[in-house]
């Protein structure tokens, strides 16, 4: 396991000496302290307003870190970094593991940086207080970015790095829209949507805005469902990745 | 020594590669067919013109790239065996590793890569610093680095594990002649503690002067292989005769390939063994018994050209034939 959190580990410090994720996460929270100034245009409403703006920069930092497992692996292959690392005792599933932990780990972070920042304005703001139920939804949305993750990390061993950022997008944009009518479909479409990943579990901020509970199963149901997809897509990415050409 | 697979450090039967692209409509013969055995304890140089397969072979050596046909053995154990990596140094052709670490941070990783102990994590990766002389860049980013610094950091992590095989992929591209020699010394240190090297070059005087063997891959076919000393033995041999009268020049003229006259000494050269012995009773019956004859030796050069333009024109003709 130790090669696998090195690897984990080289793949979060590289992002983590990038300027440009904490531009995005300064210019994030700074739109987030700006959903306290709209009080007055959400009649009444600036709570939900405030919360769902919050939740809504966070599955965007989410989302934007996992991209980053898109093009790791296709830009390691295009410079050859991944030449002197494949070649030491280092399985090429154990490499991908690290590279998912790492993406993971950057996803964690960045979120938690940004759900801290949440907390703190929720409570700057004095109206509402922070609490455990906006722990669950962003645990849910953290659930739905690491099944992007998986994804990425899939269409990173085969494509090149902005074809697999693409169709990332597409299948996050297609599943999220999808999950909604998932339960009005049948056949083949829904096995489609099945196969895709499920990011309706990273709605439930709406919940959270509202006053309600989100109840634990689901916030236990949803990370499993996280493991358990993203073991099946590492499992694809392994097996096309063993068959892969580090030319 | 028998030839059984457990003699060889390194041993390929018909590894073949070739690449397949848009679904098999383009298909490129990297490696074809290539039987390469290698002996422990050798130096080997693996020669051959840009494309002719070297690389793609390391990297089939190393289970980087699958072969496409056939197979082998490195330390005795499959091709693309992970466990056999643990004692193997490899620099690869272009020394790409983390623009973001600084050069202490990648050789820890390498050495936590390559199993190297935690408690000797430290102290191996200091003395690879020291060995390539980059010890006092250690905390510079490799971003910073030169091309020639790049190349120093991989033969640094090449050496980190003190493996039992090392393969080189141009070990002395991007360095100055300082850093050459350098390299060549480690090289040469490498070889005294009996390491097994295995390296592609273009620069053939370094080839000659570090190899004990050769192999030459022309367009993806090994065409020429065996101990340097064999390859470059005697090819004929060089007389040097003084006060050679005028009138032995027509009767040696046809028998010698090469004839030069410094001040008062000719220089004859007969590559052909057939010849030898009639030059030499020419001189003697033309009273130049005192001359004085030794072995010639072909250079590196020499052997590697003539066996690419003779692989070319026989290919050529088997074009053309076929």
């Amino acid at each position: 396991m130790d090669d696998v959190m090195v690897i984990a580990q080289n793949t979060a410090s590289r992002v983590l000496r990038m300027k440009a994720l904490y531009f995005l996460l300064a210019i994030v929270t700074c739109i987030i302290a700006s959903g306290q100034l709209y009080g007055d245009i959400t009649i009444g409403r600036e709570k939900e307003y405030f919360l769902d703006l919050g939740f809504a920069m966070i599955m965007i930092v989410g989302v934007l870190c996992a991209l980053v497992a898109c093009f790791d692996l296709p830009r390691e292959l295009r410079e050859k970094t991944m030449v002197a690392v494949l070649s030491k005792p280092l399985g090429r599933d154990r490499y991908l593991i690290g590279k998912f932990l790492g993406v993971c780990e950057i996803a964690l972070i960045s979120m938690a940086l940004v759900g801290v920042g949440l907390m703190i304005l929720t409570a700057m703001a004095g109206r509402y207080r922070p609490n455990l139920e906006i722990v669950k939804a962003l645990i849910l949305i953290y659930a739905g970015v690491v099944q992007l993750t998986a994804v990425g990390v899939v269409l990173g061993t085969f494509l090149k790095e902005w074809l697999a950022t693409l169709l990332t997008l597409v299948i996050f944009w297609g599943s999220y829209a999808l999950g909604y009518v998932a339960a009005n479909t049948e056949g083949f479409v829904q096995t489609i949507i099945h196969l895709l990943p499920n990011f309706a579990i990273m709605s439930s901020d709406n919940v959270v805005a509202r006053d309600g509970v989100i109840d634990w199963r689901l916030v236990g149901g949803g990370v499993l469902l996280a493991g358990l997809y993203s073991l099946v897509m590492l499992i694809v990415a392994g097996l096309i990745f063993r068959r892969k050409d580090i030319a | 020594m028998t030839d059984s697979i457990s003699d060889y450090i390194i041993e390929t039967q018909d590894l073949t590669k070739i690449y397949n692209r848009w679904f098999g409509l383009r298909m490129t013969e990297a490696v074809m067919g290539l039987d390469l055995k290698i002996q422990p304890n050798c130096t080997f140089g693996f020669l051959g013109p840009n494309g002719a397969g070297k690389t793609t072979t390391i990297k089939m050596l190393l289970g980087l790239v699958r072969p496409t046909r056939g197979g082998g053995c490195v330390l005795h154990r499959p091709l693309g065996d992970q466990d056999v990596r643990k004692y193997i140094g490899f620099l690869p052709e272009e020394p790409a590793f983390g623009r973001h670490l600084k050069a202490r941070e990648f050789l820890t990783l390498c050495a936590k890569l390559s199993h190297v102990e935690p408690n000797e994590q430290r102290q191996r990766v200091e003395k690879a610093l020291q060995t390539v002389r980059l010890d006092h860049r250690a905390g510079s980013r490799l971003a910073e680095f030169s091309r020639g610094m790049l190349q120093r950091i991989g033969i640094a992590q090449a050496l980190l594990h003190d493996p039992t095989l090392l393969i080189l992929d141009e070990p002395m591209t991007g360095l100055d002649p300082p850093g050459r020699r350098e390299i060549k010394e480690i090289m040469l240190d490498l070889r005294q503690r009996e390491k097994t090297i295995f390296f592609s070059s273009h620069i053939l005087s370094d080839v000659e002067e570090l190899c004990d063997s050769v192999g030459i891959l022309n367009r993806g076919r090994l065409v020429l292989a065996g101990p340097l000393a064999d390859l470059l033995a005697a090819s004929g041999v060089e007389y040097t005769v003084t006060n050679m009268p005028a009138t032995l020049l027509p009767s040696l003229e046809p028998l010698v390939a090469g004839m030069q006259k410094k001040h008062n000494q000719w220089i004859l050269q007969v590559t052909d063994e057939a010849h030898q012995e009639t030059v030499r009773e020419i001189l003697k019956r033309g009273g130049c018994s005192d001359a004085e004859s030794r072995r010639l030796r072909k250079n590196l050069d020499d052997v590697f050209m003539e066996t690419i333009e003779a692989d070319n024109e026989r290919r050529g003709k088997e074009t053309q034939h076929g």
